[in-house]
């Protein structure tokens, strides 16, 4: 069970989460069928930090970016995601 | 009495307390033990030799270790419902009244018909059943099946709902010390001493670890007293706890440590679950000593050195009365003189190493017995327990050397206990002495102490349980305090060293049969032989091919001789053969701990709506919807379920009744930019919606496969009103803020959950609008005022309510909103309203019905794989504006053929059912499925079964050829299909 710094509740239990993939920019509405199928279904797997997207549901409601480490779980930097780091 | 059939037990000495005695069962027969007996110490006490068979063989097997790691004494406790199968009798801490039985045998273990198998035990080697049951196809699920699950399998599964209570605890603390042994005692007492919070946990009944297994004097009391004293220091002291009789059985993320507190006999609760998060852990497991591998190492009788000397010293027994000692290094000699103090007549010991080898403190030890250097054993004898060993020189010399005895005291080394380590993905090497040990540093967090950390001897533990305490407290930030280190009186054990290396390689076992390397699967290491042979060298491979270490003791034993076997077949060393992955939990866990609290009504939390209570005074039926309690019917006296949803339906379809709607997602999307946000957001054009309009529509995900649908109304310029379904509310919710607040955040938009500020009801039928101009006098109902799809806000009795002319049954309707605290006050004056019209609230299977003979998608039709083109809601979706999820929506995979459409079905004779999630074929072709029902009901309105289905688009299909078929239920039925809607195509009655 993972503890995900919440940047307006703090560090709070995964259980209160839920997980909305890697934070990674979606192609406009406008863009064509390729870059919508590249941008949702050719993602990177690294194996090491990356960028996710969680839903503070049973907290603040609001969305956070927080940078995860995929072998060690280490998890750092809670942000906002309006804020691009 | 009591004493008397305790015939083994030891005159004095041991941690027992013999004026406590309690009686238990074994296999029907009485018999008392003492307080602080485990039930493997008990039936030790009590001269009960064989306690269960293998797995595979039916061979008896007796007691062999003291702990989680034992692979033989496997049983089953207590009765009925409340019955436990596959406990480890040497982790049962005895209690009165406990009633235990054998597994895996019949009629009895002492005459078990089962251990003919062992006859054929050439047949079954590894991979037996592979090979075996190959073909015929047609006999596995008739014959092969059975026979397989007839003979496999350890103990029963309890019946009937268990009585126990378990329950669930959070912990949070600065440090987290796992075992109470030595090392663990001596870092939580420097760490209690710091005034840290801190939790001490212990699988066993009692502090001291091996300090109560042996001799040994600390600051000049007996091990065992100054380890329960010091445990009691330490729990004294502010903020720390003492956890015994509770394991450590898994080391998860991020400093998560689930505890199991086992509380036999003791109060209410059974079992708990702690779920610790320490910012700090030490591990301080100990060590478990191997055995070694020989022909017929598993007879009772044959134990762990180290077993054999806590039975003696914790419990008082006397494990045997000739005994020998089988060792491959120097701490099989220490044992010696605790066998003698039992009066133990010690035979002879065997050592694998020659002469020149043996350190000479060992030998020091030795007086009036033979110590056959560098012999191997080469078989045992005894039926139901050991009686002769056959030992040989390894020189391959045939000289042999018979000696009579009934127990055999194996010490094959030590190998530390780093299992929870490895449950975060830390491999494991061995070191030059081939103890298991971390590859690489435990990482941040976790400390290694005492012998889990290789360290051998007691004062040295004391040392590393301090040291390590020092690593804590540093990386907390905190002062070291001064404390002296106990003392040790007499330092009297054998350090481990000198081994000769791994248990097995005594021994060419390539030759041997019954040279058990896994005792509870009954591998051998003929087995793993073979399985090399065959290709299965890889580790992972051979574990599954042999089944080596999958038994409920994890190969806590076998595992490091299988290791070892397959390096030497293989002339590999130890690394590159590796090691299996050691998975949580530690020991095995009952799933009522797992499960705790959260079973029957408390398996997760529900919800109510503001008119529970109504539904409850109408007499309805209710079950659970999702989380949502909600009506089934409401059935009237003597009604059956089915005249219920009946009479509901008809009730709506010629007068007029009324549903609860609060279940629904409701929210507010506020702002100047709202219009543009629920543009994008969904399908189909919304920028054109006046205020006081309402409209359906329809959201897809970013792969243009249907997310929800729902109703968009527009209250004013800047205020919508939108709904989600009761089961998508959530996942919509979280949905529209993430495009808002990830996605667009330049727009000026709020959303807002208004689902719990509603009570809500949907009047239906041909009178809905006579009682609902008598519910809101206020509003012009008119069909000119308020027409189809219009939306109003109004009031309802001094409050503000808001009405929706919005259709789901298919005939004139309203939806009327009050706030949530005025929905009683809204019930019954609709139920007045309507009275005279015969007015009555109807359930969700009425709703299910006219949604169905309407036509109208539901969750069972927008299942996360649905394209609006294959719902037939393909002309909503608008081709100007851009919206979530156009550009995959119109790809040609969600246009292709071979995609699946909405249809309607009736059955070809219109009166058999059709069954609900039953999968259409074409004719006889039953191994291609052209779709499947997703809603079937029998129609009151047109008196015949109809359903929705997903269909397949097939030119193969013939007139006539269509069946749903469900072998589930086993029926076939002829279907047709019918075009959609099955009632009122032309919507005249809902836009009346």
């Amino acid at each position: 069970m993972l503890i995900i710094p919440c940047p307006w509740c703090g560090e709070r239990d995964e259980s209160e989460f839920s997980y909305g993939g890697p934070a990674r920019p979606l192609p406009s509405l406008d863009a064509d069928a390729a870059a919508w199928r590249r941008a949702l279904y050719s993602c990177d797997n690294p194996m090491g930090w990356r960028e996710e997207l969680w839903f503070h549901g049973f907290g603040c409601r609001q969305w956070v970016v927080v940078r995860r480490h995929t072998v060690s779980q280490k998890i750092v930097d809670g942000r906002p995601p309006e804020n691009p780091s | 009495m009591t004493a008397k059939s305790q015939t083994r037990r030891l005159a004095q000495g041991g941690l027992v307390d013999r004026t406590r005695p309690l009686a238990f069962t074994f296999n029907g027969r009485a018999f008392y033990g003492c307080k602080g007996d485990t039930l493997a110490s008990a039936l030790m006490a009590n001269g009960i030799d064989v306690v269960a068979r293998s797995l595979k063989y039916h061979r008896p097997r007796g007691i062999m270790t003291d702990g989680p790691e034992e692979p033989n004494a496997v049983v089953t406790v207590g009765e009925g419902s409340s019955r436990t199968p596959n406990l480890k009798a040497t982790e049962v801490v005895l209690h009165d009244g406990l009633v235990a039985r054998s597994q895996n045998c019949w009629p009895s273990v002492n005459h078990d018909v089962g251990a003919v198998a062992g006859l054929a035990a050439p047949l079954l080697g590894a991979g037996f059943y592979y090979k075996t049951f190959m073909a015929p196809r047609g006999a596995w699920p008739r014959l092969y099946e059975r026979l397989i699950r007839h003979a496999a399998g350890l103990g029963r599964a309890p019946e009937g709902h268990d009585p126990g209570i378990y329950e669930h605890r959070h912990s949070q603390c600065d440090v987290l010390i796992v075992g109470a042994g030595p090392a663990g005692l001596a870092a939580a007492r420097l760490l209690a001493r710091a005034g840290l919070r801190l939790v001490l946990c212990d699988e066993r009944s009692r502090p001291g670890g091996s300090l109560t297994g042996a001799m040994q004097c600390i600051d000049g009391e007996a091990g065992s007293a100054w380890a329960r004293q010091t445990a009691g220091d330490i729990a004294a002291s502010p903020g720390a706890s003492v956890l015994l009789d509770t394991c450590a059985v898994w080391l998860g993320d991020h400093q998560l440590v689930s505890l199991v507190e086992r509380r036999p006999g003791a109060g209410s609760v059974a079992e708990r679950l702690w779920l610790v998060r320490p910012r700090q852990i030490v591990l301080a497991t100990g060590a478990i000593e191997r055995p070694v591998c020989f022909p017929g190492n598993d007879r009772p009788g044959i134990m762990l050195a180290s077993a054999a000397v806590a039975y003696i010293h914790r419990y008082a027994v006397a494990p045997g009365k000739r005994a020998v000692i089988h060792t491959n290094n120097d701490s099989g000699y220490g044992v010696l003189r605790h066998l003698c103090q039992a009066g133990i007549d010690v035979k002879a010991i065997i050592d694998t190493r020659p002469h020149e080898l043996i350190g000479e403190a060992a030998l020091r030890m030795v007086r009036d017995v033979d110590v056959l250097a560098g012999h191997r054993i080469v078989s045992t004898a005894g039926r139901h327990r050991l009686r002769r060993i056959d030992a040989r020189p390894a020189d391959g010399s045939r000289r042999s050397s018979v000696i009579d005895a009934d127990l055999m005291c194996v010490a094959g080394g030590w190998s530390p206990t780093l299992h929870l380590l490895g449950h975060r993905g830390g491999a494991m090497r061995h070191d030059e002495h081939d103890a298991a040990c971390p590859a690489a540093a435990p990482g941040d967090g976790v400390a290694i102490a005492g012998a889990a950390a290789g360290v051998t001897g007691l004062a040295e533990c004391l040392a590393d349980g301090a040291r390590a305490a020092g690593t804590v407290l540093q990386a907390l930030g905190r002062e070291v305090p001064v404390l002296r280190l106990p003392v040790i009186d007499a330092e009297t054990e054998v350090s481990s060293g000198n081994p000769t290396g791994p248990s097995c390689r005594s021994l060419d076992v390539r030759q041997q049969r019954a040279a058990f390397v896994d005792l509870q699967n009954d591998v051998t290491a003929q087995d793993l032989m073979r399985a090399v042979d065959e290709g299965y060298g890889a580790i992972e491979h051979l574990k599954r091919y042999t089944t080596s270490g999958m038994g409920t003791d994890q190969g806590k034993l076998g595992n490091l001789m299988t290791i070892d076997i397959v390096a030497e077949v293989t002339g590999q060393p130890f690394e590159k053969v590796g090691h299996t992955t050691f998975r949580p939990p530690y020991t095995p866990v009952t799933l009522g701990t797992l499960v705790g609290h959260a079973r029957g009504e408390h398996l997760f939390p529900t919800r109510q709506t503001p008119f529970h209570h109504r539904h409850l005074a109408e007499g309805a039926l209710m079950e659970l919807a999702g989380s949502w309690h909600y009506p089934k019917c409401y059935p009237r006296d003597g009604e059956t379920l089915d005249a219920a949803i009946e009479r509901e339906v008809r009730t709506v379809r010629n007068a007029v009744g009324f549903v609860d709607m609060s279940t629904l997602g409701r929210f507010e999307i506020l702002g100047p930019d709202a219009g543009i946000f629920l543009e994008r957001a969904y399908a189909n054009r919304l920028s054109t919606l006046g205020e006081g309009r309402c409209r359906y529509a329809l959201m897809l995900r970013e792969d243009g496969v249907v997310l929800d649908d729902g109703t968009v109304a527009r209250m004013t310029t800047d205020c919508w009103h939108v709904t989600a379904s009761t089961a998508h509310a959530g996942d919509v919710w979280r949905h529209l803020e993430r495009l808002r607040q990830v996605e667009w955040p330049e727009l000026h938009v709020r959303l807002v959950d208004v689902g719990e500020q509603w009570a809500g009801l949907a009047i239906a039928g041909p009178r809905a609008r006579d009682v609902l101009a008598a519910v809101a006098p206020e509003l012009d109902v008119s069909p000119e005022a308020l027409p189809f799809l219009g939306c109003r806000e109004t009031a309802f009795d001094g409050v503000r309510a808001r009405v929706f002319r919005i259709s789901y049954s298919g005939e004139l309707g309203y939806e009327v909103y009050v706030g949530a605290r005025h929905g009683d006050r809204l019930w019954d004056a609709v139920a007045a309203a309507g009275t005279s019209f015969g007015i009555a609230p109807y359930g969700v299977e009425a709703l299910d019905v006219m949604r169905i003979e309407k036509g109208h998608c539901a969750g069972s039709e927008f299942d996360g794989r649905s394209t609006p083109a294959e719902l037939g809601l393909g002309r909503m979706i608008k081709r100007d504006e851009p919206f979530l999820g156009r550009a995959l929506v119109h790809s040609p995979a969600r246009q292709h053929s071979f995609r699946q459409r909405l249809v309607g079905l009736v059955s070809t004779d219109r009166r058999t059912p059709i069954p609900r999630g039953a999968i259409l074929v074409a004719g006889t072709q039953r191994s291609r499925a052209l779709g499947h029902v997703t809603a079937s009901v029998v129609s009151p309105t047109l008196g015949q079964p109809i359903a929705l289905a997903m269909l397949q688009e097939s030119t193969s299909l013939g007139d006539g050829e269509l069946r749903a078929v469900s072998p589930i239920v086993g029926l076939d039925v002829a279907v047709e299909i019918a075009s959609l809607p099955f009632y009122d195509a032309e919507g005249g009655r809902t836009r009346a």
